[in-house]
């Protein structure tokens, strides 16, 4: 098996079959309240995920589920933008899971017609919109703590699915909107306002970051990632993307971004990955309410 | 963009707790513990029983000072949003002066039932000044009831 597998299935028919069912499919019909807010600014997604859950969750894939992979991160990133941003009664209980995203998308989306590894961006999208997403923990019999690409790609056969016991649970956790990306100034915007971005496109990266830790678009992957970052303020705008490979790649960094992370010129990313049209901004989180309190403080 | 660090909070708590509770500072170290007068709740009234059971007059001062102080910061304190947030800055104050909870398990205990009876254990947010006060009101009757005289 590759050490990097990838999963992203390019297929615009389907992609507009679920814009069809969304109230606002595309962003660009919404931005006006926010157009150009996120000009001339550096905000780092990443940076709020590691202050709410302490340690940033590296993923590193182990089958084609790279759509569900991408869409847990825009995820983390929205329910860390919830907690330490908007100050929702919210906590953090532990980093979504990818399994029942990426059946979910396949199945109870997509209705099964998949045949190997795989999925489309707004399947994804549209499956945490509509059942949600959860973070890694037991649920009853149901063990999610600890990421399985078994459990995925058996969740996601044919007309298996997410289990009927995990759906009602997610079900109270959705994201509360999605809507397609199409252009680097939508991305800043979005980003700038504490939404995260799933991307997915043909287009591959060099694994060498440069001095300013930006990577070179080399090569064809079919993949998904995520847009944790904008830096609109420096010299070379830009985006941080990131993959899902675990340590997979090397070379400096910049603003103290994680692992397996590169960032990406601003026309590169337009003109490389959204212009696929299978880029989704997601807002907000319903998240987790704390649970009871420790009493024993003494 | 709204900045919030633990450690920050903490800090904060440490200073309001050890400002707040400098006048107790004197005559820290007596001969012998000053038996604390039992406050008319029942649950209180045993928190102050089991308190003056306790035989180390710095432990003693310092469950006061975290109680005092605790309740002085909440007051004043408008960056918490839930009283979930709440535990963890004051394990880190306590972390801070080397004392490990549990070290008197029944006064543990009694602390407990204490706040579960005022629904402490039930998250809640602290979003107005009435929520922070009440909040903050449960630590000052601890600090009431272990109070030296």
């Amino acid at each position: 098996m590759s050490d990097h597998p990838q999963g992203w299935v390019d297929d615009p028919h389907k992609v507009e079959q679920v814009m069809n069912d969304l109230p606002h499919p595309i962003f660009s019909d919404v931005w006006d309240p926010i157009k150009e807010s996120g000009k001339g600014k550096k905000v780092l997604l990443y940076d709020i995920i590691n202050k709410v859950c302490d340690k940033f969750p590296i993923r590193k894939q182990t089958i084609g589920d790279c759509v569900a992979q991408g869409a847990a991160y825009a995820v983390d990133a929205v329910k860390a933008v919830d907690i330490y941003i908007n100050g929702d009664f919210e906590t953090w209980v532990a980093e979504t899971a990818t399994e029942d995203i990426y059946a979910g998308s396949r199945v109870q989306i997509g209705g099964g017609g998949i045949r190997g590894d795989g999925s489309i961006g707004a399947w994804a999208a549209r499956y945490v919109n509509e059942y949600g997403a959860l973070p890694r923990k037991k649920y009853g019999n149901v063990d999610l703590t600890t990421y399985s690409g078994t459990k995925a790609r058996s969740w996601g056969r044919g007309s298996a699915g997410v289990p009927d016991t995990l759906i009602k649970i997610a079900k109270e956790h959705p994201i509360h909107t999605v809507s397609r990306v199409d252009t680097y100034e939508e991305c800043r915007d979005l980003i700038a306002n504490g939404y995260a971005i799933t991307i997915a496109s043909m287009q591959g990266f060099s694994s060498t970051r440069d001095k300013e830790g930006f990577a070179k678009p080399h090569g064809e992957w079919a993949h998904q990632m995520s847009i944790l970052g904008v830096d609109d303020e420096y010299k070379r705008p830009g985006v941080l993307v990131q993959n899902s490979w675990g340590v997979w790649n090397g070379g400096p960094k910049r603003n103290n971004q994680p692992d397996g992370s590169f960032w990406v010129d601003a026309e590169e990313i337009e003109k490389r990955i959204l212009r696929k049209k299978d880029s989704w901004g997601f807002s907000g989180y319903e998240g987790f309410k704390p649970q009871k309190l420790n009493t024993r403080i003494i | 963009m709204r900045k919030i660090n633990k450690s920050t909070y903490a800090l904060a708590a440490i200073i309001v707790i050890a400002v707040s509770s400098a006048w107790n500072t004197i005559g820290t170290y007596l001969e012998k513990p000053p038996v604390v007068q039992a406050a008319p709740n029942s649950f209180l009234a045993k928190i102050t029983d089991e308190f003056n059971k306790i035989e180390n007059n710095d432990d003693r001062l310092l469950i006061h000072k975290l109680f005092a102080g605790a309740g002085s910061f909440l007051e004043v304190c408008e960056t918490l949003d839930g009283t979930y947030q709440f535990d963890p800055i004051l394990a880190k104050v306590q972390t801070s002066y080397g004392w490990d909870r549990e070290k008197y398990p029944k006064f543990t205990d009694a602390i407990s039932n204490y706040l579960v009876d005022v629904g402490y254990d039930i998250p809640k947010p602290l979003k107005t000044k009435e929520e922070r006060l009440a909040f903050a009101k449960i630590f000052k009757n601890l600090g009431e009831a272990t109070k030296y005289e």
